[in-house]
């Protein structure tokens, strides 16, 4: 995978390049698949065009090119079958457009194939090529529902070229295994996503606790109401990660980031200080929608349908909830031993002094395009440490104290 | 005893308890960002020391400021030698006077080798085996290249390169080094962009120069790729890629240049050495070349498996043509062979032009005319197909002077590629 990375690498560079460089440019086809549909993005360099199809000399003049003659062209060179059966091909609204000084024509194409017969797509493909004996044509995958490219970025396929007229669109596997993959993208990205990680502990680190004097009171936490709490969070991000994917509204991800970072530092400072007297569902909703904000950004579903992007994005949503509510379990019985301390009001200050100082540091990061380097790996590394030895601190708690139970019994919560 | 426990803590006494914890954790996430750039930096200067790793750090030419700080670091500690290094050079120079060809070579090899700082030696040899360094060469200016650039050399460096070049080619071969890094300089001239230029020229081994072990002798940019393996002391000059922009003779410095002239001429001549009939028979009907069809490899560690064959060989096959015809033949991949001395050329020529050879070797040209070669004309394409060599040459519109057509041409052996080594 790295080595057709570093291919890609080269390749765009070698296309950026192309233009005052090396006259002979490349083609390019993007393909996306959806469930049924396998969309295509053809560009091919004017210049080569017209000497495979003299007419499109003429395009550059007319700015647009002439969609009879290029779709008529187009379907003796360009070729799709499923189980040796021919798919049909249509081809959208083609454009010109110019990259690099260069013209470009653009063309988008669709074919539908049955996703039930789980075969192969076999490509034939010689446009240009047939003639400029030397044309080369790279093709990527941009998306692929069912090979989980979906939230890989592009992967090459192969590279059209003199002798080299078929790619593969690799076999298609059942929809369960497209699902799972976003679902454990889900689980990954939450995992791996120290600013979630770190909403998610304020959360669970005053659930429980009632407001008395503008001060926190201590309660034992229940799981169930954290995961209801988590669960409200869920449905706000799911909202949003909807809205953001199905009606794309041009979003500027930095501020998007910095708003997360900022859910943070007010969730933390919560911790310490009450800040919100309403509902944690409310609060917790509310906070979700700006983080499901941040979760379109780290699934690529263009060319997609609606519907499908639906079920992705519920997939991933899942996932992201799966991982919650495994936390809650997790975590919600340490607090409660934890609570049952003198070290509970320590420990939340502590933890909520840690994530206050983590978010500053986000904030900052996030806002100022000289910090953007920082590393943010150290944060989740320190993050992930504390975590670890507060469940190590709770162990020690629980071996250490044996009787522990019976005094808590006796207690009274104030 | 009781564990209840009360959130006693102002806010103001929260805020004076976190601000040293938050000061901390800053302070070492941004401390963290310093350590990872130099962790980074260190990896492009260090990356010497790992011959693999220098592939991509030191070769990635477009940054050429960066490549410069490091290299001239090493510059600099050699510039103490090099009034010792002028005076080496001249008893190199003549201890270099033993007879033979390979030894000639690799004592000039290893007399530059001399001149480098450690750094710049552990970036100039990569390892033998190294088939990605091999195959590492393009016809693009600013892509990733193998070894040291030539921009980054004192002029004692330099001088002890071109030294080397001097007697891997013959002055015939030298001939076409100076004038396409001339013809690079030409184009930065007239506002090309300092991607062009002879400073963004690189020079590499693969392996360590030696007389009768295996290594390679790199030197090349955007308009010349010199690939010379030696294989027990026998030279293999392939894939050996030159082009030049502008094509016409140019001046600079005083001096006026037309590297690839010769070569053009010679194929065109042998051409119009043809009959009406075998002219027509040469000409590739339905075929365009916009480039040559076996370009650069790029690093991709393998040989190249897409010449044509069967019926795909087309053209006027050589066996069938007069001797004179032939002579011409031979004459235009002389222009190529005879760039290099005897260990390299005469065996190449030998089994480029034998009876058996030219049984099997097609020429053949494609272009907007089928009935006149013109090299002004953008597509004009000619090649040499045989059992072994692969010799194409492409007219293009020009990138630069727009006003003129330039070449760009790929000499191959389909067997003999980096010595048959990858």
């Amino acid at each position: 995978m790295l080595t057709l990375r570093a291919f890609l690498l080269f390749l765009s560079v070698t296309w950026a390049l192309s233009a005052h460089a090396h006259p002979a440019s490349q083609s390019q086809i993007e393909i996306s698949r959806d469930y049924q549909q396998v969309t295509f993005l053809l560009s091919l360099p004017l210049d080569q065009l017209a000497v495979a199809l003299p007419s499109a000399s003429r395009w550059q003049f007319a700015k647009e090119p002439d969609i009879a003659v290029l779709n008529r062209y187009l379907n003796q060179h360009m070729s799709l079958l499923q189980s040796d059966h021919p798919l049909e091909i249509r081809f959208g609204q083609s454009w010109l457009s110019e990259e690099n000084s260069e013209f470009v024509v653009k063309v988008p194409a669709t074919a539908f194939f049955k996703a039930s017969q789980e075969q192969t797509l076999q490509l034939t493909y010689d446009v240009i090529q047939h003639k400029v004996i030397n044309h080369q044509t790279v093709v990527t995958m941009a998306n692929d529902i069912y090979q989980g490219t979906l939230v890989d970025g592009p992967a090459l396929l192969g590279v059209l070229r003199y002798k080299h007229n078929h790619v593969a669109i690799a076999a298609v596997t059942p929809e369960l295994p497209v699902m799972m993959s976003l679902f454990t993208h889900g689980m990954a990205h939450i995992v791996t996503g120290s600013d979630h990680l770190a909403f998610l502990l304020c959360l669970l680190l005053v659930n429980g606790l009632t407001i008395r004097h503008r001060k926190w009171h201590q309660h034992r936490a229940s799981v169930t109401d954290s995961i209801k709490l988590v669960s409200a969070f869920t449905l706000g991000h799911t909202i949003t990660l909807l809205a953001n994917l199905l009606l794309p509204v041009p979003v500027i991800s930095n501020w998007i980031e910095v708003a997360v970072a900022v859910t943070v530092l007010v969730s933390a400072i919560h911790v310490m200080v009450p800040v919100f007297t309403r509902q944690p569902y409310w609060i917790a909703a509310g906070f979700g929608l700006i983080h499901g904000m941040a979760f379109s950004s780290a699934i690529n579903v263009t060319g997609l349908s609606a519907s499908t992007t639906a079920l992705a994005a519920m997939s991933f949503n899942l996932g992201i909830e799966c991982v919650q509510i495994g936390l809650v379990c997790l975590l919600v019985p340490c607090i409660n031993l934890w609570r049952q301390t003198r070290m509970y009001t320590t420990l939340r200050m502590t933890l909520a002094s840690l994530v206050v100082a983590l978010s500053v540091v986000w904030v900052i990061q996030r806002m100022s395009p000289f910090m953007a380097n920082v590393d943010t790996s150290l944060t989740a590394t320190v993050l992930t440490q504390l975590l670890g030895i507060g469940l190590l601190g709770t162990a020690l708690l629980y071996a250490c104290h044996p009787k522990r139970k019976q005094q808590c019994v006796s207690h009274t919560y104030h | 005893m009781s564990v209840a426990i009360t959130s006693s803590y102002s806010l103001g006494k929260n805020l004076v308890r976190i601000m040293p914890l938050c000061l901390v954790l800053m302070l070492t996430a941004c401390g963290s960002s310093e350590t990872n750039t130099t962790v980074t930096d260190s990896n492009s200067s260090s990356s010497s020391s790992d011959q693999s790793g220098s592939d991509s750090s030191s070769g990635t030419s477009g940054d050429s400021t960066d490549d410069d700080t490091t290299d001239d670091s090493g510059d600099d500690s050699s510039a103490d030698d090099t009034s010792d290094d002028s005076s080496d050079d001249d008893t190199t120079g003549a201890a270099c006077s033993e007879s033979g060809e390979m030894a000639e070579l690799v004592c000039k090899a290893e007399a530059f080798i001399e001149t480098l700082s450690t750094t710049q030696q552990n970036n100039l040899i990569y390892d033998f085996n190294d088939s990605t360094a091999k195959t590492t060469w393009s016809n693009l200016p600013s892509v990733s290249r193998n070894g040291l650039r030539i921009g980054s050399l004192s002029d004692t460096q330099l001088d002890a390169a071109l030294a080397v070049m001097m007697v891997a080619l013959t002055e015939q071969g030298f001939d076409d080094l100076e004038g396409l890094l001339a013809a690079d300089d030409y184009l930065v001239d007239i506002g090309g962009g300092s991607a062009y230029g002879s400073a963004n020229y690189y020079i590499a081994f693969i392996g360590e120069p030696s007389v009768t072990d295996d290594w390679m002798l790199q030197f090349g940019g955007h308009h010349m790729a010199f690939n010379i393996t030696y294989i027990g002391g026998t030279g293999y000059p392939v894939p050996m890629h030159e082009g030049v922009e502008p094509k016409a003779s140019f001046e600079i410095n005083s001096s006026t240049y037309a590297p690839l002239k010769d070569e053009g001429d010679a194929l065109v001549a042998m051409f119009e050495g043809l009959t009406d009939s075998e002219f027509n028979t040469a000409y590739l009907t339905g075929e365009w070349y916009s480039d040559v069809l076996v370009g650069p490899d790029n690093g991709n560690g393998t040989y190249p498996s897409d010449y044509p064959t069967g019926s795909d060989r087309k053209g006027v096959l050589v066996s069938d043509l007069t001797a004179e015809q032939q002579a011409l033949v031979t004459a235009a991949i002389s222009t190529w062979v005879n760039d290099y001395p005897a260990n390299v050329a005469n065996h190449l020529l030998a089994d480029y032009t034998s009876e058996e050879a030219f049984a099997d070797t097609y020429i053949a040209f494609a272009g907007s005319s089928s009935s006149t070669i013109n090299v002004d004309s953008n597509g004009t394409y000619m090649r040499i197909d045989g059992p072994r060599i692969w010799l194409e040459l492409v007219c293009q519109n020009g990138v630069i002077v727009r006003n003129q057509t330039h070449y760009h041409t790929i000499f191959r052996d389909k067997s003999y590629d980096y010595g048959n080594s990858l």
